[in-house]
């Protein structure tokens, strides 16, 4: 049972996206539409696996003075792999997710699980706390793209949810959505939703605003 | 406890009272329709500051009726209902309770009400507004400016910086003054207490910043007879607001240093 927590854990409690804001940039990037943010959760996911396994398994043998680069090596061919099936299987989803399945190589959620977990624990824990945090992940960036694509375009998965004024039906567009900063406030506005269900997460206020002793009352 | 007049809700209350002539102006010149949009935002308001009454604690203002005009007189093309009421829900949600409140945002909630409903709902044309509500401002912005409520340095640099840049670019300096949008967010969105700079060195680089926008955004992209110039150069000004003032504090704490050593 404890070691499940690995794998329940980041989905709220822990989320790298709405807790750690980690992986923000492509969280922004490939919300637009359900489609390529589904790609890009499963190929992250795929990677953060992966690079787990591989991690863990060679854990003992990685020298402490070069092992940052041997991670980012390990990742990067990874990314590679998963890119090149991507192209050959979804070529238009490929073109449309453009850079951001080659930057998952830089994405700070891949290195950070690699580095803060599975240099550290055996291969079974290192591989459920990479799904865990590939799930947590794509929990977040699929509410997100949800909420983008069906307000900004009245589309899910491409397919017509609300017909837009431009085909004849009644719902106008909220370009809004389809802007990056729309990804911030949704976000943020998740980030609050979770906070309010887990007060716990609520970090301690760096100032808070006193009242003036000065003042007598009437 | 709070003693004293001059306390955040008199201030709100004097603000309002500032705006009853622009409203009777908005509603002779745009005609019936500002009032059910205007009262739509009012009521919209109002729901949501009773939510974070019941939620927070943060007491209700009567700025929510500033906020409504300047919705219903810079957004005059917004018809959808649905759409006014997510505009503005945003934008006193956001902009403003989420903060803690009228007093303690750091841009109004107006502006981001019209910043939304500008970026949101790009097709929606509006038209500025004309001399007579540029004439119904005068009055109450007298008053605000010469109870203090309204910072004169922020409006003065305001007009300075607007003339400059009208004259640089090779247009009429003067020509925002019979623009009634103009002139109404030049008091009540560029000089809004809350959102603008603080300090005194701070209040003319504010205002100056604010003056130079509008007169870029207006004579180089949208239009000066447009409302969304002013609004979109109030949104960035009081988004630098606190940093113009921390950096007139730290050019006067430096200039202490140096005459006493």
């Amino acid at each position: 049972m404890k070691t499940l927590r690995h794998l329940y854990g980041p989905i709220i409690d822990n989320n790298p996206i709405t807790l750690q804001i980690l992986g923000i940039c492509s969280a922004l990037a490939v919300t637009t539409s359900m489609t390529t943010a589904l790609v890009m959760c499963m190929a992250l996911t795929g990677v953060l696996v992966m690079a787990s396994a591989v991690i863990s398994t060679i854990r003992r043998h990685i020298p402490g003075s070069i092992r940052l680069i041997i991670q980012i090596t390990i990742i990067a061919s990874l990314v590679i792999v998963i890119d090149q099936v991507i192209q050959a299987y979804a070529f238009d989803i490929s073109q449309r997710l453009s850079i951001f399945v080659g930057l998952i190589v830089t994405n700070c959620l891949v290195l950070g699980r690699a580095e803060a977990f599975a240099m550290h624990n055996p291969v079974g824990p290192s591989m459920l706390d990479g799904l865990g945090n590939g799930l947590g992940y794509s929990l977040i960036l699929l509410i997100v793209a949800f909420v983008r694509e069906l307000f900004g375009a009245g589309t899910l998965f491409g397919r017509m949810v609300l017909p837009t004024i431009y085909e004849g039906g009644w719902y106008t567009p909220l370009n809004l959505m389809l802007l990056a900063p729309s990804a911030f406030i949704v976000l943020g506005l998740l980030v609050w939703a979770v906070r309010s269900l887990r007060p716990a997460q609520i970090e301690q206020a760096d100032y808070e605003i006193d009242a003036d002793k000065e003042r007598q009352g009437p | 406890m709070i003693a004293g007049v001059w306390q955040r809700d008199t201030i709100g209350w004097v603000i309002l009272a500032a705006t009853l002539p622009v409203a009777g102006a908005a509603f002779i010149e745009l005609g019936p329709a500002a009032l059910w949009r205007g009262g739509l935002v009012l009521a919209v308001i109002l729901v949501w500051q009773i939510v974070f009454l019941f939620t927070r604690a943060q007491p209700l203002t009567p700025i929510a009726f500033v906020t409504a005009l300047s919705v219903a007189l810079l957004a005059p093309g917004l018809q959808d209902p649905w759409q006014l009421a997510l505009a503005v829900s945003f934008g006193v949600v956001i902009g403003e309770q989420v903060f803690g409140g009228w007093g303690r945002n750091v841009i109004s909630a107006g502006v981001a009400t019209l910043a939304f409903i500008y970026f949101g709902f790009p097709e929606t044309l509006h038209a500025g507004t004309g001399p007579l509500v540029a004439a119904a401002v005068l009055p109450g912005g007298l008053m605000l400016i010469v109870t203090g409520i309204v910072s004169w340095q922020v409006i003065v640099s305001a007009v300075l910086g607007l003339s400059a840049v009208s004259l640089a670019l090779g247009e009429d300096p003067l020509a925002f003054a019979v623009q009634g949008s103009l002139v109404f967010g030049l008091i009540y969105l560029v000089g809004d207490p809350v959102a603008s700079a603080a300090t005194r060195g701070g209040r003319w680089v504010y205002g100056a910043l604010a003056g130079a926008l509008t007169a870029l955004f207006g004579w180089v992209d949208i239009g000066i007879d447009m409302p969304q110039a002013i609004v979109f150069a109030a949104l960035l000004a009081s988004l630098f607001a606190p940093l113009i003032d921390a950096g007139a504090v730290a050019v006067q704490t430096a200039s202490w240093r140096r005459r006493n050593g």
